[in-house]
């Protein structure tokens, strides 16, 4: 069944919380990355590995150049995997932080998984934000359970629209969370925010926000919207000082 | 919340000025509404280890704290929601099976087929009126329990088993039916017409069978009714007195 997790060796050797030999993957994404070929021998990873450092070291021959990795949907996991395992190879041990942008993507790992890409992030070898749109389906799949399933990873920007709802929001600050917390409470708090009643949506209304037109749309109008905000308070303080100044104050 | 590092601390020509536009809604202070970058926000949540400005720092201890008092409040809301939920599964339970239906809560009848109440009282209450319909099923149920009866004593088999899974079945089947008539009539009561003969049982109300009481406190007995034209008072009282012997 594709739907459901394998078990991966650790490819982390050091000690960190919640360390565990073998780590649960999604079966489809997992088999098209780690799958090997019948002719070299090689797995997907290390193909794409062999691609990236060859160009690589055109740009930066030391091997310090900066690696960025980005994926849509299904992208998005494949990317999610990928930017794992390349932070743990050592191929690109001179490559600072791996930045991983991953839009609309499904979940790919489970709580082992989830402590694993943490480690990595916390030792500043991966640095991923995860952009959703609200009432996008996809980041909603396979679902999140408690005890043992699929799980989020990376930092989660929340894209809510363009509407005044999320313009009220956007004006108190940019929806980011990060999976901090791993108790029962913050367990199911998550569910409560990524479940599908929340997200409901009509079928086009899921397929015109999972669109990657939308993605930018949105990312595009919290940036100019929290810009037009800091300039917007900053002339407000003027004409606070103005009004002062001409009071005598 | 440190003052100093707002860029506009230069506003403090008077400290109650500064404290009231600082601290009101529309003043912000713009380092806070900046773009962050990806790993500022790593820093501020706290999912790395590195070491960030003083504003940062700041924003970060912000937000913990916010963090901190959001899931106290998350978590003293969820054990209260946890107490409402097992109050009202015992009070459904309470009411469904030792409240017997003459005392049913008024304020409760809403919930009334939802919840239920004590199958005695409402079955003796209801099947009053089906009670002959009652009886021809018993005759009926009699004479094909002795068909029966009969048949399994002529086509008896040797195996032991066999006739107590019959004797079994035989001695279930009026509880079955007697169980299929009770939930027909749980559903059905509400639709079923009353007899409005004086010598008949008086119908029951919302379970209410005594006669005594109506819903809402109402008692027939206190009802005063429009006295007729051209009847005496005593007339009156004779007539609408239906307990006393005439």
């Amino acid at each position: 069944m594709k739907l459901q997790l394998s078990e991966h060796p650790n490819p982390i050797t050091e000690d960190y919380p919640g360390r565990a030999e073998t780590l649960g993957l999604h079966t489809g994404f997992s088999l098209y990355m780690t799958r090997q070929r019948k002719d070299d021998s090689l797995t997907k990873i290390e193909e794409i590995f062999s691609n990236i450092d060859s160009i690589g070291r055109e740009l930066a021959p030391d091997g310090d150049y900066e690696l960025s990795i980005t994926g849509h949907s299904l992208g998005g996991a494949l990317a999610t995997i990928l930017s794992f395992y390349a932070a743990t190879s050592n191929i690109f041990s001179r490559v600072k932080a791996i930045k991983v942008f991953t839009y609309a993507a499904p979940r790919v790992g489970c709580q082992r998984f989830l402590y694993a890409y943490q480690h990595l992030e916390k030792i500043g070898k991966l640095r991923h934000a995860r952009f959703t749109n609200t009432r996008d389906f996809v980041p909603l799949v396979p679902f999140h359970g408690v005890t043992r399933s699929y799980k989020h990873v990376g930092m989660h920007i929340k894209l809510l629209g363009t509407d005044r709802v999320a313009q009220y929001w956007l004006r108190q600050a940019l929806d980011v969370t990060y999976p901090r917390y791993h108790d029962g409470l913050s367990q199911l708090l998550r569910i409560w925010q990524v479940n599908v009643i929340r997200n409901i949506n009509t079928p086009k209304g899921y397929k015109r926000n999972h669109t990657l037109t939308e993605y930018q749309r949105r990312i595009r109008f919290s940036i100019q919207y929290r810009s037009m905000l800091a300039q917007a308070r900053k002339y407000h303080v003027v004409v606070i000082l103005s009004i002062l100044v001409s009071f005598g104050l | 919340m440190s003052l100093s590092s707002c860029p506009y601390s230069f506003l403090s020509v008077s400290d109650l000025l500064l404290d009231l536009f600082y601290f009101s809604e529309g003043f912000v202070c713009t380092k806070r509404s900046r773009l962050k970058t990806l790993d500022e926000y790593y820093y501020i949540k706290g999912a790395c280890q590195m070491s960030g400005t003083g504003e940062l720092t700041r924003i970060a201890l912000e937000n913990r704290a916010k963090e901190g008092v959001r899931r106290e409040a998350r978590k003293k809301l969820l054990v209260l929601l946890a107490i409402v939920i097992m109050e009202a599964v015992i009070l459904f339970g309470v009411l469904s099976h030792s409240v017997p239906c003459e005392n049913y809560p008024m304020a409760l009848y809403p919930l009334l087929l939802l919840t239920g109440c004590q199958e005695e009282s409402k079955k003796v209450c209801v099947l009053q009126h089906d009670l002959q319909f009652d009886r021809k099923n018993q005759s009926l149920a009699e004479q094909v329990n002795s068909l029966l009866t009969n048949n399994s004593n002529t086509t008896r088999h040797s195996s032991k088993t066999k006739s107590s899974n019959s004797e079994t079945t035989k001695a279930s089947r009026p509880e079955e039916r007697r169980s299929w008539t009770s939930i027909l009539t749980d559903w059905l009561w509400i639709w079923k017409p009353h007899r409005h003969s004086r010598d008949d049982v008086p119908p029951c109300v919302w379970g209410r069978c005594d006669n005594n009481y109506l819903p809402w406190g109402v008692m027939p007995r206190s009802l005063v009714l429009p006295l007729s034209i051209g009847s005496s008072p005593s007339d009156n009282s004779s007539d609408m007195n239906e307990d006393e012997p005439i």
